[in-house]
């Protein structure tokens, strides 16, 4: 099989990962942070590497700031609700995954003011333009996904956190589609809060996520109980991370996120974009040259996954047929009904092409081939955008 | 005695004073807090040498690594 379908979640993964994780269940696989003995000892050592990773990779040096979650979701969930209450204004931009707008959507139902800043496809400007328009003296929490998981383009954020930083609110980063690929300094950057999935670009195992707080604004827990510290006291720490980060951790998966983090970091700078690009540049490239395939191509800055559709091809048979073929991507809305209807394709949904670090260019060329065969037998006719 | 030991807030700040410690090369092991002395409950400490004391405190101080508390014994 073929896999380009690296935003759902990287696959294959890495061979050091799968080594870490086997090696962790098999010989440290204790509780961290809850008891003294040596294996316990080890998985905590473990853990700690992991966070030290994590933290460095977005430029902290303080390991304590990076909470352990089951996937980026989960840490959008627990900023979001953490952060903003009842009256409080939160701006997101109009192409968020469902992990954001979903959690914004049940905000504005409890009380809360939820504004979509409107993503132009074709200029930063009048998208950050948008941002600092809807921010108020009310707004807690400003959110934009840093790469569109339905398009690929690029959101401005550090214009936007600039602009955040000016108004004295909050800034956080959804890096679902973009923490390994592309880099990030929480600090340069100005991010006050970094959610980021481990299984995906940083490749490390599904049921891994992080929660990155670079600031000294802390959120109410939303979770609480057990975090091996202060146990004599029924109140959550007040320090990170176990204010956020209650219950035994997933700790083979955390051990396999620290080796995804390795290897990840072990490419050059920019050398994944720069992979991932190149074989997107050829794939868009020959599927413009297939009749009745339409590209969704945007002006602004891009990653390797891309989105199209075949004219008069249901996006969900052309994925059957593509599976068929024996190539994976995913079709549909894929969480994000605010990027289709930014983009125009809530009615159809489209196709996603995601390649990763271990994708060919052989592979990229079967992809369009095998696209190419599905367009001439539906009868997809040439047509210009 | 010729140990002390460094209390911390929890095994994620024990861990970042033994990194920092070790960078330093300082000796240190970490190991959990005797429950006689666990009055908050649950905890790790650093046990160091009773001569890097000051050494290891201005390090945890530079790094804004806050030390609970100082034991000379348990």
């Amino acid at each position: 099989m073929i896999y380009f379908d690296n935003a759902a979640t990287t696959f294959p993964k890495p061979a050091q990962v799968v080594r870490r994780v086997t090696q962790t269940l098999e010989n440290y696989s204790a509780n961290p942070g809850r008891s003294g003995h040596r294996l316990a000892m080890e998985a905590s050592e473990a853990v700690f590497d992991c966070r030290s990773r994590a933290a460095a990779m977005f430029g902290l040096d303080d390991p304590s700031r990076v909470i352990f979650t089951s996937n980026a979701t989960q840490a959008l969930n627990l900023a979001i609700r953490g952060y903003a209450g009842a009256g409080d204004r939160i701006v997101t931009s109009s192409m968020e995954h469902n992990s954001v707008a979903r959690p914004c959507f049940e905000h504005s139902k409890r009380g809360g003011f939820w504004d979509t800043a409107e993503v132009c496809i074709d200029s930063d400007d009048r998208t950050v333009a948008a941002f600092e328009r809807l921010i108020r003296d009310d707004t807690r929490l400003v959110i934009a996904t840093h790469v569109s998981n339905v398009f690929g383009n690029v959101l401005p954020v550090e214009r936007i956190a600039a602009v955040c930083r000016k108004k004295g609110v909050l800034f956080m980063l959804d890096a679902s589609q973009s923490a390994g690929s592309i880099d990030i300094d929480m600090k340069k950057n100005g991010i006050d809060i970094l959610c980021a999935p481990g299984h995906k670009g940083l490749y490390g195992p599904q049921g891994t996520g992080l929660l990155i707080i670079n600031t000294e604004k802390l959120p109410r827990p939303i979770i609480s109980g057990g975090t091996g510290s202060g146990s004599a006291d029924l109140a959550q720490p007040d320090f990170l991370p176990d204010r956020l980060e209650s219950g035994t951790l997933n700790v083979a998966g955390i051990a396999g996120l620290a080796a995804g983090i390795g290897f990840i970091s072990g490419f050059g700078n920019g050398e994944v974009m720069r992979h991932e690009l190149a074989l997107s540049y050829e794939m868009k490239r020959a599927l413009s040259d297939i009749a009745g395939v339409r590209l969704y191509d945007v002006k602004t800055a891009v990653t390797g996954l891309f989105s199209f559709n075949i004219e008069g091809v249901d996006c969900e048979r052309t994925a059957q047929e593509l599976n068929a073929a024996g190539v994976a991507v995913r079709a549909g809305l894929h969480c994000s009904p605010l990027a289709h209807r930014t983009m125009g394709t809530l009615k159809t949904g489209t196709v996603r092409v995601s390649p990763g670090v271990f994708n060919t260019m052989q592979e990229a060329e079967r992809l369009c081939t095998a696209v190419k065969r599905i367009a001439e037998n539906t009868g997809g006719r040439p047509r210009v955008y | 005695m010729e140990y002390i030991f460094l209390r911390f807030s929890s095994v994620t700040y024990a861990h970042m004073a033994q990194t920092l410690l070790e960078r330093h090369g300082l000796w240190s092991y970490m190991m959990r807090i005797p429950k006689k002395a666990a009055d908050e409950g649950c905890g790790y400490v650093v046990k160091i040498r009773r001569r890097d004391r000051e050494a290891a405190l201005d390090l945890m101080y530079s790094a804004r690594i806050r030390v609970k508390q100082v034991h000379d014994s348990f």
